[in-house]
């Protein structure tokens, strides 16, 4: 009985730490950007996400490792229209205490759910050294990851496996404005969930912001210099609450604000970026388990 | 008869082995503000047949074309290549022989 409670309490406690499709998208670091890609041209992106959490105000004293190498492949069908495509490799650890048992781990590792979508712009206001432009987006994820693994106690509740088995669409509105010196970035996007194993994720609402300021070289000459950008970036997180067999669970969804100071390299061919993201609000409902940070680095490659 | 034939075959040796006229076209290029993005429109360029070296002059917003003959590339088709790569062509300038000032520009190359 007290096993089943804990399951569930931890299943919505841990659904915050893994969910979110706005993490997968292709740029500034932590969502995405307007700016084009070229007609028939490819980029990649790399980018390792590493998500801690350990304030679990539940008392089970949970710790949270969830860790994800997301690949994104960008292909510009024309100047105005791209088509992306990510697919994330997850490695999920949960650690929580149970009383009378003691110390408890469950885990999952494998291919989560792919998700495409495509991007056009709307405006585009082209000057010498700058651009500023708005694009929509939108797009699918698809449940192509394993929502079936199990472990010792049973199977894995459904947000730590590395599938969801559900099929949620997301879409909204970016934009870019980019000169020689800084560049803007803004989105707004919105996740819609569907149930699957007699779970439904709360939708998902999100408000990203971004400036790109560049450090170095101080002073631009000719030619195609590499640029070094300081970044600082803020993530408006706003979840429903999730249904289990039809049932509102009171403690999942909520409010979180993140803070996300970072860096970039970027030269002609490929961009090297990392970015921490750092709670600075978590307005949580019930019992939910809150972030320490979540790390992100990686490259984009053009090639 | 035969001194025509020889003359004739000569001529057409020499004009084989002589070089096109190079052509260098000078674009400028609007909405390009960051190394990455000049990567996708050198890229572009680089796809055309008659296309030699490719150099960019990101603060200037400049792209110099080196081409082996006027027919090249033409002002419509830089449009286009331009759109495609999701830019905007603001200016477009032909120079006929060796181009001047190419110090100032960019290797295109990595």
């Amino acid at each position: 009985m007290f096993f089943q409670s804990a399951r569930n309490q931890l299943t919505f406690l841990v659904f915050l730490l893994l969910a979110g499709p706005g993490s997968v998208l292709a740029a500034p670091i932590t969502f995405n950007t307007a700016l084009p890609v070229a007609r028939g041209e490819f980029l990649n992106r790399e980018q390792l996400v590493l998500k801690r959490s350990g304030k679990d105000p539940s008392g089970l004293n949970s710790d949270i490792k969830a860790n994800a190498l997301v690949s994104v492949l960008a292909y510009g069908i024309s100047g105005k229209l791209t088509i992306f495509g990510v697919l994330p490799y997850l490695d999920n650890e949960l650690r929580f205490t149970m009383p009378g048992v003691g110390s408890a781990r469950r885990s999952s590792r494998g291919f989560g759910d792919a998700s495409v979508f495509m991007r056009y712009t709307l405006h585009q206001n082209d000057q010498q050294g700058s651009t500023l432009r708005l694009a929509v987006f939108g797009g699918v994820k698809v449940p192509t990851g394993n929502d079936t693994q199990s472990d010792a106690f049973g199977p894995l509740p459904i947000p730590l496996q590395s599938g969801s088995g559900s099929w949620d669409g997301f879409g909204g509105l970016v934009t870019t404005w980019q000169t020689l010196n800084f560049q803007l970035d803004a989105q707004l996007c919105y996740a819609f969930k569907t149930e699957a194993n007699n779970f439904q994720a709360g939708n998902e609402a999100r408000l990203d912001g971004s400036v790109q300021y560049r450090l170095l070289p101080r002073e631009l000459k000719s030619g195609v210099p590499a640029f070094v950008y300081a970044v600082l970036e803020t993530n408006l997180i706003q979840r429903g609450k999730n249904t289990i067999s039809g049932r509102t669970d009171p403690n999942s969804g909520g409010t979180s604000i993140f803070l996300a100071p970072g860096i970039q390299y970027v030269t002609r061919r490929y961009i090297l970026e990392a970015a921490v993201q750092f709670p600075i609000v978590q307005n949580l409902n019930g019992q939910s388990i809150k972030n320490d940070y979540i790390a992100r680095t990686g490259f984009r490659w053009n090639f | 008869m035969k001194f025509t034939i020889i003359f004739m075959s000569v001529l057409l040796l020499w004009s084989a082995n002589t070089p096109a006229e190079e052509t260098h076209i000078l674009l400028g290029v609007n909405g390009m503000a960051c190394p990455f993005c000049a990567y996708g429109i050198e890229k572009q360029l680089k796809k055309i047949d008659g296309v030699g070296e490719v150099s960019t002059n990101l603060p200037q917003g400049e792209i110099w074309v080196e081409a082996s003959g006027n027919e090249v590339l033409s002002e419509d088709e830089a449009r286009t290549l331009l759109q495609d790569a999701g830019f905007t062509l603001r200016s477009f300038e032909t120079h006929q022989g060796k181009k001047n000032d190419h110090d100032t520009h960019g290797s295109g190359k990595d």
